[in-house]
């Protein structure tokens, strides 16, 4: 019976950071769009609405594994198993016309990621 | 024999390579320009003058001057904004490192790749003066050497 070869690949992205504060700090209807921009830093993205501007905050993540069984005379790849995750934490402030927190919406998926 | 066929076979699992990688887009953001910048003084020109040719540009202009916005509100009761043509609303200056490291043996492999940025977004107002700004500076959170320094 031929040889296997088995062969395991793990990898890790990671783009941006992680947030810096909490939606809790932000109070809808009182909070500015300074006080956004002093607790959470520039946004990593800025929308236009029709009633007011977005700003996006965003912190990905990409885990990537992969398992391999090879013959290595031939070459021939006999059995791959691979699997990509990709998760992020996601905070979208909306505002008004006049710069005050109209909505937030958070998600936090980013440290849910399995390790393999 | 066997001693020596172990010592081979170990030799083997232990051969590995090691790849590191470093990638820089742009410029470093002068921190101490940054801190002259002052909000209701600064001008977009003093601006451009200090730190250069911005990244990113909204352009947006609100060229619907006489034009009624109740149509466009979403909500009944929102009041429409005051109608004004805004040249440049805000400009975004970044400074990108990303370092990689990846340790390949022969039967494992690993590989990693971490992105951050510094970044500073400056909102100007009607009369292109500085209303806003925002400075982030995360580059120093990259890690060296990957998974050893996280």
């Amino acid at each position: 019976m031929a040889l296997l070869v088995a062969g395991c690949t793990i990898g890790r992205v990671y783009y941006g950071s992680p947030l810096r504060a909490t939606p809790a700090d932000l109070a809808e209807g009182q909070s500015t769009r300074h006080d956004v921009l002093r607790l959470f830093g520039p946004p990593t993205e800025i929308m236009h609405q029709t009633d007011g501007d977005a700003f996006v905050y965003t912190y990905q993540r990409y885990n990537y594994s992969s398992f391999h069984l090879q013959d290595p005379i031939t070459g021939i790849n006999w059995f791959t198993y691979s699997r990509e995750l990709e998760n992020r934490d996601r905070l979208v402030v909306f505002f008004d016309f006049t710069g005050v927190v109209r909505s937030v919406a958070i998600d936090h998926h980013a440290d849910t990621l399995p390790t393999l | 024999m066997r001693r020596r066929d172990t010592s081979i076979c170990g030799l083997a699992l232990l051969l590995c390579g090691c790849v590191m990688g470093r990638v820089y887009r742009e410029h470093p953001l002068d921190e101490q320009k940054i801190a002259t910048i002052e909000r209701g003084v600064t001008t977009k020109s003093e601006i451009l003058d200090r730190f250069g040719p911005p990244q990113e540009i909204d352009a947006r202009e609100l060229t619907a001057i006489g034009v009624p916005f109740e149509p466009f509100l979403s909500r009944r009761g929102d009041k429409p904004p005051v109608e004004r043509v805004v040249a440049a609303r805000w400009f975004r200056y970044t400074y990108s490192r990303g370092n990689a490291l990846a340790i390949i043996l022969i039967l494992f492999n690993y590989g990693e790749f971490d992105q951050k940025n510094d970044n500073l977004v400056i909102f100007f107002d009607g009369d292109n003066k500085v209303e806003d700004y925002a400075f982030g500076k995360d580059t120093p959170l990259l890690p060296r050497y990957g998974f050893w320094s996280r």
